[in-house]
Formats: structure tokens, C-alpha cells, sequence
């Protein structure tokens, strides 16, 4: 037979709210800073930055970054990366390719092999490339070929895009 | 899904360096020539000669 306080101890402890973890729908606990940091092999763009939203052209699609965002690894293609800074001015880059981290404390690592500003590319040259690379996709010997001649074309679709 | 360039048998880092090749080929010219001196290999081979 249980002694009566015994009986008391659970009931009190039932009474106490349950650890509070956070639930998917719940938007994050207080003001989240991004520290952004973007370079190329051969310049540093952005260093720990606080910036507001980064917009990133990935290979499985394109996505804007804020503060907070869920973390993940992402690969980059060809394409504009837009950079809003808190007073909402945007600048726009050309990369390459590279890569995006995106961490847990809201820390994003932007590496691009090769990084151009908009004013740095010349509309032209980027169409006549196009109908080379173009040419050299229907003259393809094999896949491998034609695989990197389709590469060739896409990069240079993603550069009249940009410019245009 | 696969890329078509990883079924073809061609790596992300050849991917990588043709779409570089790519952004380099459509600079003006006076970017260009920095970026091609930057992007030059930093890698020299040395075969050591058999005795």
C-alpha cells in the first residue's frame, strides 16, 4: 500500500509545462544575423557580412537566402547572385560555378570559381560564344563531346540572360 | 536525377572549369587578361627521374 505522499509527487510534476521545444510552424527565436562571406580564388566580395537576402542560382534551381534559413549545401551554376545589404540596395554578380553553405548559426559561405560584376561582361562577345558553342553541339564527335559543348551552351545562355 | 554531364561521364570540377572558361571568354578585354593570368594552373609537375 503506497504511502499518500508518494501519490502527490507525480500529479505535481504533471502540473509543470513539459521542456519547450520548437514546433516546425514556429518562426525563429529572436533576431537571427546572416554573416555572409563571398569570394572568388582571387578576391574576397564579402566578408562575414550582415547582409539582408542573397539570391543564389544553384543546379537545382534558384533560391533567396535569409537569415535563419534552413541549413544546406548547394552547388552553383551559371547565374546571377543578387546580394541585398540591409539598407536594401542590391548588387548583382556573375559566377560560374562553386559552391553555398548554408549553417545552422545562419552563416553563408559563398565560393565561386570564376566571379564577374555585371559591368565587367560584354553583351556581345557572350552572344557570338553562344552560336560557337551552338555550332559545336550539332558537330559533336560523341557524348562526351557533346556533353561539354552542351555545357558550353548553357553557360553562355545563362551570360546573355544576365545581360540582357 | 543525373545530370546530363555526370552521365556523360564528365566530373563537376571539368564542369566547372569549361563554365569558367565560359564567364572568362565573354569579359571585356581588359578584365580579361587578369582573369585568364589569375585562373593560369598553379601546379607544376616534376617527374622524378629514374636512376
Amino acid at each position: 500500500m503506497l504511502p499518500a505522499r508518494l501519490l502527490l509527487r507525480p500529479a505535481a510534476r504533471a502540473l509543470r509545462p513539459p521542456p519547450r521545444a520548437r514546433g516546425y510552424a514556429e518562426a525563429a527565436a529572436g533576431p537571427v544575423q546572416m554573416a555572409f562571406t563571398f569570394a572568388s580564388p582571387t578576391q574576397v566580395f564579402y566578408n562575414g557580412a550582415n547582409v539582408k537576402q542573397v539570391d543564389v542560382p544553384t543546379l537545382t534551381g534558384s533560391f533567396g537566402i535569409l537569415a535563419a534559413h534552413v541549413p544546406t549545401l548547394q552547388v552553383l551554376r551559371p547565374g546571377i547572385v543578387t546580394v541585398y545589404a540591409e539598407d536594401g540596395t542590391a548588387s548583382k554578380y556573375f559566377v560560374s560555378s562553386g559552391s553555398v553553405t548554408v549553417n545552422a548559426d545562419s552563416s553563408v559561405q559563398l565560393l565561386a570559381e570564376e566571379v564577374a560584376s555585371m559591368d565587367m561582361l560584354d553583351l556581345a562577345a557572350a552572344k557570338s560564344n553562344l552560336e560557337k558553342a551552338l555550332s559545336e553541339l550539332t558537330a559533336a564527335p560523341d557524348e562526351v563531346a557533346k556533353a561539354e559543348a552542351q555545357i558550353r551552351v548553357e553557360a553562355n545562355e545563362a551570360l546573355v540572360k544576365a545581360l540582357e | 536525377m543525373v545530370s546530363y554531364w555526370r552521365q556523360a561521364g564528365i566530373s563537376y570540377i571539368r564542369f566547372s572549369q569549361i563554365c569558367a572558361r565560359a564567364v572568362r571568354a565573354a569579359m571585356k578585354p581588359q578584365f580579361r587578361d587578369e582573369a585568364e593570368r589569375a585562373a593560369a594552373a598553379n601546379v607544376k609537375i616534376v617527374k622524378p627521374k629514374k636512376e
